[in-house]
């Protein structure tokens, strides 16, 4: 029987590879080679459909600004200007909010991983009375919308004197994703067999060294998937960042500016969102293995 | 010179006596003035959402205010925190809650009733007591606008009003002249619709608070003696000038030419379509001519003129803007008046206008020569405009939601065929269960 094939319980497989019964010739809808077709189609819509929009920003940002409104639109312009870049880069503040992106976000990545990561392996492989609540209870906290808690968090934060520091977005956006890389690694974790750790229990390691050694290293792509979610999710944060913070902005609320009362400025616009993903960009494709690994081996189980 | 047994004269000891005792007054003093210095001078935050690092004409102006402002008062120092526009009122009421606001901050107009509210802003009482007359005089919109409870509270920077945008070369060539009523907007309208024109659209979206519609609207009521809310807040315009300003849109989308597509526009949209060359007639805020005349082959094709009014109806101009407000708890009150003082000045305001193309808010700015020039004529135009039917108001606590609402009761007329009556009664109705 073809992997992947479902029995029915009387032991006949279903699916393709089921066997038609004696004289009964079964009709295929499509055929094999005309599935394939259907099947590229949708692909390529799909992906059409996505990155589009990614290519006409991109088309924007390279056209006059006199031509960003033309009509009837082009997709590709008639003479490109790399002069919305040149603003963006040198006429304006996004330089210093890339910097602050980056810093914010490589601090939250790592402080989110640093508190999340054993947090996971303990409720993978310890049970302690009020363990699923507590899981519940800090999983419920991520549905609480940020603009809810917006202005109480202002006020605790201009308290305790955070206010337009990387401190306070580092912090609150730590607290709001430890949840859920905490579950993402929980399911890591238990994926790994325990008797690996229990061969390196009986080999005198302590719990802490067996986590080291021998649960991290293989929980690698779980990791690498909780950072890029971790990534996307700052990255794109804009209401707490818009919120909290006054010089030390970041660049989505860099991005906010060119809407600006008179007119959106589409040129710089698309310009600097075309510049925004680049980072995010390069950090997809260098963890793109681990990050597919982590997306579909937590899935499977045993 | 008698020398001593060490080589030294009188004089010479004299002199490096004196330059000892003046080293030690000094190296005393010094440091004494250095901190006195420092503790004269003040920095003040202002709050605004043109960054004055960046390129372009308002922020160029901004840029030239401050400098002249620093130079004129070297004492004060100004720390600039951008926020964007759609954001600073909110944000800034939020930080005044906490007491963090910004010493004086660029504030919107139809949010004057939500910092009086939100107690956010400093009254100016006290600062403007020893104004003249002549100087309460010198706005163009009255004095008594911006007083709340008795109060001062703001002073306005720029204004802005809603005026018709019209192509002058699409009018010439069809020969139409520039409508002043609504059955001559209806038919040039009309006139100039076609396969890859819009003749005239109001934005009929709920889309930024359904501000283009709400800013149609509420000129249009004025001009018919009306309006849209009542002294107490409550629901005005269900009545015959509300149910004429209604019909007029169904009109415009049944017999002259405006697309069902004008539920989903709003000013952005507008002002995409002007400056592509799609639309040729538009009901717009003033601020977004220079915005327009950058689109290809727009330029100074692109004119302005009053609204056209109802028919039998008087003008009657809409005007909304930018005021400095300082903020309730600042530290720095005189520094921060006069901040205020010196942005408000004609002198500023001329200053200002010359660069950014905004329009000065106070009368005797405009008679500068600049405002006799090409550039400058036709923000005169506004503001003379803005002089014979401007109308002060407040708007109503629940104003943005208001304008919802008469959005969805537009569409539903619009693009649903609702009876106007019907529409108005429902949205009457939900505004008043809002309002209590």
């Amino acid at each position: 029987m073809p992997a992947g094939t479902i029995r029915h319980a009387d032991g006949r497989g279903c699916g393709a590879a089921e066997t038609p019964q004696k004289g009964v010739r079964r009709k295929r809808f499509l055929s094999p080679a005309l599935q394939r077709a259907a099947m590229w189609a949708l692909i390529l819509g799909a992906v059409v459909m996505a990155a589009f929009p990614l290519l006409w920003t991109l088309a924007t940002s390279l056209k006059p600004m006199e031509d960003i409104a033309a009509f009837p639109p082009r997709l590709f312009p008639e003479r490109v200007t790399w002069e919305h870049y040149l603003d963006v880069a040198t006429q304006s503040d996004m330089p210093e909010y890339f910097l602050h992106s980056i810093v914010v976000t490589a601090a939250t990545i790592g402080l989110t991983l640093l508190l999340a990561t054993p947090a996971g392996y303990a409720a993978a492989r310890y049970r302690f009375r009020g363990k699923n609540l507590l899981l519940f209870v800090l999983l419920s906290t991520v549905m609480i919308p940020g603009t809810v808690i917006l202005v109480p968090l202002y006020v605790l934060a201009s308290r305790l004197a955070l206010l337009d520091t990387y401190l306070v977005l580092v912090l609150v956006y730590t607290a709001w994703r430890v949840p859920m890389v905490l579950w993402i690694m929980k399911s890591f974790f238990e994926a790994i067999p325990a008797e690996m750790e229990e061969a390196a229990l009986v080999d005198g390691c302590g719990r802490l060294q067996a986590m080291w050694r021998v649960a991290l290293p293989l929980s690698g792509p779980g990791m690498a998937a909780s950072a890029i979610l971790v990534l996307v999710y700052v990255w794109t944060e804009f209401i707490l960042a818009l919120t909290l913070t006054s010089k030390m902005r970041t660049v989505t609320v860099g991005l906010y500016y060119y809407m600006t009362g008179y007119g959106i400025e589409w040129g710089r616009l698309t310009a600097a969102v075309i510049l925004a993903l680049v980072p995010v960009l390069i950090a997809f494709f260098l963890f793109q293995k681990r990050f597919m690994q982590g997306l579909t081996a937590g899935a499977l189980k045993g | 010179m008698e020398k001593d047994k060490t080589g030294w004269s009188r004089r010479s000891f004299l002199k490096a006596a004196g330059a000892g005792v003046g080293g030690v007054v000094g190296s005393v003093a010094f440091p004494y003035v250095i901190t006195s210095a420092k503790a004269q001078s003040a920095t003040i935050t202002y709050l605004t959402f043109l960054n004055p690092r960046e390129k372009g004409p308002r922020q160029e102006g901004t840029l030239a205010l401050l400098k002249d402002f620093e130079t004129k008062h070297p004492q004060t120092k100004v720390d600039v925190r951008i926020i964007p526009w759609a954001q600073i009122d909110r944000q800034f009421i939020i930080e005044a809650a906490a007491g963090k606001e910004a010493d004086v901050a660029r504030l919107n107009l139809e949010w004057l009733h939500k910092h009086v509210e939100a107690d956010s802003i400093l009254p100016l009482d006290d600062s403007v007591r020893d104004w003249t007359a002549e100087q309460r005089k010198d706005w163009l919109l009255p004095w008594e606008a911006t007083v709340f409870n008795g109060k001062k509270v703001a002073i306005p920077l720029e204004h802005r009003v809603q005026v018709l945008y019209y192509r002058k070369d699409l009018l010439d060539k069809a020969g139409i002249k520039v409508p002043t009523t609504w059955t001559q907007l209806g038919e040039a309208s009309k006139a100039l619709t076609s396969d890859k024109m819009a003749g005239f659209t109001v934005g009929l979206s709920k889309k930024d608070n359904a501000s283009n519609l709400t800013q149609w609207l509420v000129p249009a009521m004025w001009a018919m003696g009306g309006d849209l809310w009542d002294k107490k807040g409550r629901a005005a315009f269900n009545t015959e000038a509300g149910a004429r300003a209604f019909q007029f849109l169904a009109d415009m989308v049944g017999k002259y030419g405006m697309s069902k597509s004008s539920v989903n526009m709003g000013s952005e949209d507008l002002t995409l379509a002007m400056k592509a060359g799609t639309l040729a007639m538009a009901a717009m805020g003033s601020h977004r001519v220079g915005t327009v005349r950058t689109g290809k082959g727009i330029g100074e094709n692109l004119q302005t003129a009053p609204l056209p009014v109802p028919d039998g109806g008087s003008q009657a101009a809409y005007v909304t803007g930018w005021f400095l407000g300082v903020g309730k708890n600042t530290k720095h009150k005189a520094e921060a008046w006069k901040f205020l003082e010196h942005h408000v000045s004609a002198e500023s305001q001329i200053l200002y206008a010359k660069i950014s193309g905004e329009m000065p808010s106070r009368k005797s700015a405009f008679k500068d020569t600049f405002f006799q020039s090409a550039s400058g004529a036709e923000m005169k135009s506004w503001a003379d405009y803005i002089s014979r039917s401007g109308k002060s108001y407040v708007l109503p606590e629940k104003f943005l939601e208001l304008g919802e609402l008469l959005a969805v009761a537009a569409s539903r007329v619009v693009v649903e065929g609702t009876p106007v009556k019907k529409a108005l009664q429902d949205a009457e109705a939900e505004y008043n269960k809002l309002v209590g």
